[in-house]
């Protein structure tokens, strides 16, 4: 299933995806197949698999887990104000909140007096991993959640 | 202004019916001070003899909503405090502007025709060198984007748009509105652009552009003051150095820029203006036609392994009249003063108009650490012939084209994403063009912004 999903990477536009994608591959090859297949489908995201992908590139659910269970473990850490269902769709704020608090990025002035979806959102903007309309309350598509989570997982790796 | 009144009120509630119907919406702004000192003042009679604080704080609002994946609608409004305003203005400033207020749309297509962009209301209308036309206007941008080829097309009035936002300096009664504290709003102007970009095979890009601006002073599209101006009129027998008419001119650019040899590069161009005004001769105002030029050009080599570093040089020359008495309706000639829709920003201290100005450049800049990058450039200023230029305190009997030089430093913080910092400098040293009086001018202070 993973072959399939890159080769139909390969034939969409955002070719630097396939790079970034393939940069942080020992993060997420171990991680459930059918899990990331279904999210580079979904338009837009659902918050559950995104959780899933976020937190386990991060190492806090395991690969066997589910968006069910990675939804559980940010309500229980809450690392949200406010936990969506798994199936809700996932915002741009969410997607970039629980990158940064998953993997321990510092933002700005703004994002350390007022941590939240909001600044989370202008400081990955600032880093340049953010494409189309900055808006935290934006739903995502999966292909951009992917998008994020490599850029940052990459970026990472240069810092 | 009733005109005015109705129109903000329309534009509200336009926003308000658009914003309701958005898909998604962020907001913000930005928080900018500047505290500083120094004793420049281009217009005073005799520069470099007063010392003075410089303050300004600008507080910039934004929105931006999404109405689909192809169309938003901006706004960014800002209210200014400013102390030691730029040239033309010589008194403390107050005002608020929207910079923005404009509906922005952006398609993909399939075909030559690859992507189609425009932006309807308040905008931001630029040349390919900002030096002929950089401001705002409430109009229309169209861009078309071919492969290979980008053509943009726009028009705009500026008449709305506050005073304290513009810098449009092309008639007597352009100056006259700056120090008329009754006067709130720019100068009221037809502005359209023409501007191709075609990128060539071996990383070269010409541009050509054709830029025309009419005086609509008034006209019943004087918005903001009416019939309020005091104009000179065609055939009149009363020389009025105090007053002025109305001011159309064109422009046709052209500029070529790439790569010359790995990090090596270079930029070229030139602009041609045609002009029509009212000059005082032989007893009564007459049109007059004059042509006036435009030209510069520079190279910078990036050396990435040397921090950083950029080596640059520049070279600027904008036409003048040796007849002339001033620089703006100063024409007196075929061939004679250029003058630029809006006024860039050459330097820190000595900015001078870019009318009768030859200024030679060179600058350097490095980046030793991710977060802090330092600048320092050298400016020497001539003048083309021995008429005015836009500064007062020459030497009136003087024909000496030295008139001064000019060092400044920069030195940029950002410590985190949202705050960043510049502590800067520069001192100007007049040239012999200046009278004996003209001191030393310098000026240095510390900006902060913050973005929330």
């Amino acid at each position: 299933m993973i072959k399939s999903s890159l080769k139909h990477f390969r034939l969409r536009r955002f070719h630097l995806l396939v790079v970034l994608w393939l940069a942080c591959a020992a993060n997420l090859f171990a991680q459930s197949n059918q899990t990331i297949d279904r999210l580079l489908e979904e338009r837009p995201a659902t918050f559950g698999d995104a959780a899933y992908v976020i937190l386990s590139a991060a190492g806090l659910v395991p690969e066997t887990a589910n968006g069910e269970e990675a939804t559980a473990a940010i309500a229980e850490k809450r690392l949200l104000p406010r936990t969506p269902s798994p199936t809700e769709p996932v915002t741009l704020g969410q997607v970039c909140y629980l990158i940064m608090e998953t993997q321990g990025i510092k933002g700005g002035l703004f994002y350390t007096l007022l941590p939240g979806p909001r600044y989370a959102t202008r400081e990955l903007a600032s880093l340049g991993f953010l494409k189309g309309y900055t808006h935290p309350n934006r739903v995502v598509s999966g292909e951009e959640v992917m998008w994020i989570l490599g850029a940052v997982l990459d970026w990472k790796e240069k810092v | 202004m009733r005109l005015v009144r109705h129109l903000l009120v329309m534009g509200f509630a336009m926003i308000l019916t658009i914003s309701a119907g958005a898909g998604s919406v962020d907001l913000g702004g930005t928080l900018f001070n500047l505290t500083g000192v120094g004793n420049s003042s281009g217009a005073s009679p005799v520069p470099g003899t007063s010392l003075g604080l410089v303050q300004e704080d600008v507080l910039k609002g934004w929105v931006q909503a999404a109405l689909s994946d192809n169309l938003s609608l901006n706004i960014q409004v800002d209210g200014t405090f400013n102390t030691a305003p730029v040239l033309p203005f010589n008194t403390s400033l107050l005002y608020a502007n929207a910079d923005l207020l404009n509906l922005h749309g952006s398609y993909q297509l399939n075909g030559a025709l690859r992507q189609l962009q425009f932006t309807v209301g308040r905008l931001m209308l630029s040349d390919f060198t900002t030096r002929v036309l950089s401001h705002e206007a409430d109009g229309m941008l169209l861009d078309f984007e071919f492969s290979g080829i980008s053509l943009n097309v726009a028009a705009g009035y500026t008449g709305l748009v506050t005073k304290g936002g513009s810098t449009i300096e092309l008639s007597k009664s352009d100056l006259n509105d700056y120090t008329n504290t009754g006067v709130n709003f720019a100068s009221p102007r037809l502005v359209e652009l023409v501007q191709a970009t075609l990128l060539t095979l071996s990383g070269q890009r010409l541009v050509v552009s054709a830029i025309a601006q009419q005086d609509l002073r008034g006209t019943s599209l004087d918005l903001a003051d009416g019939s309020a101006e005091s104009l000179v009129s065609d055939g009149s027998t009363t020389d009025e150095p105090a007053e002025g008419g109305r001011v159309n001119t064109q422009y046709v650019g052209v500029g070529m820029s790439g790569d010359i040899v790995g990090n090596f590069y270079y930029d070229v161009f030139s602009y041609l203006e045609a002009g029509q005004m009212l000059s005082y001769q032989s007893g009564s105002y007459q049109n007059i036609f004059f042509f006036a030029l435009l030209a510069g050009g520079g190279v910078r080599i990036f050396l990435p392994g040397a921090l950083s570093s950029v080596i640059g040089a520049r070279v600027l020359y904008a036409s003048g009249d040796p007849n002339a008495s001033t620089v703006v309706e100063g024409q007196s000639q075929g061939f004679s003063v250029f003058t630029p829709i809006s006024r860039p920003t050459l330097d820190n201290v000595f900015s001078p108009q870019l009318s009768n100005i030859i200024v030679a450049e060179a600058s350097y800049s490095l980046k030793p650490l991710s977060k802090l990058q330092a600048g320092l450039q050298a400016d020497a200023y001539f003048r083309p012939t021995s008429g005015a230029i836009s500064e007062s305190g020459l030497s009136p009997g003087s024909a000496s084209p030295y008139l001064g030089s000019e060092m400044d430093l920069s030195i940029n913080y950002s410590p985190i994403s949202d705050v960043g910092s510049s502590l800067w400098g520069g001192i100007f040293v007049p040239g012999t063009a200046f009278a004996s009086g003209a001191g030393v001018q310098f000026k240095t202070g510390l900006n902060v912004m913050v973005n929330f």
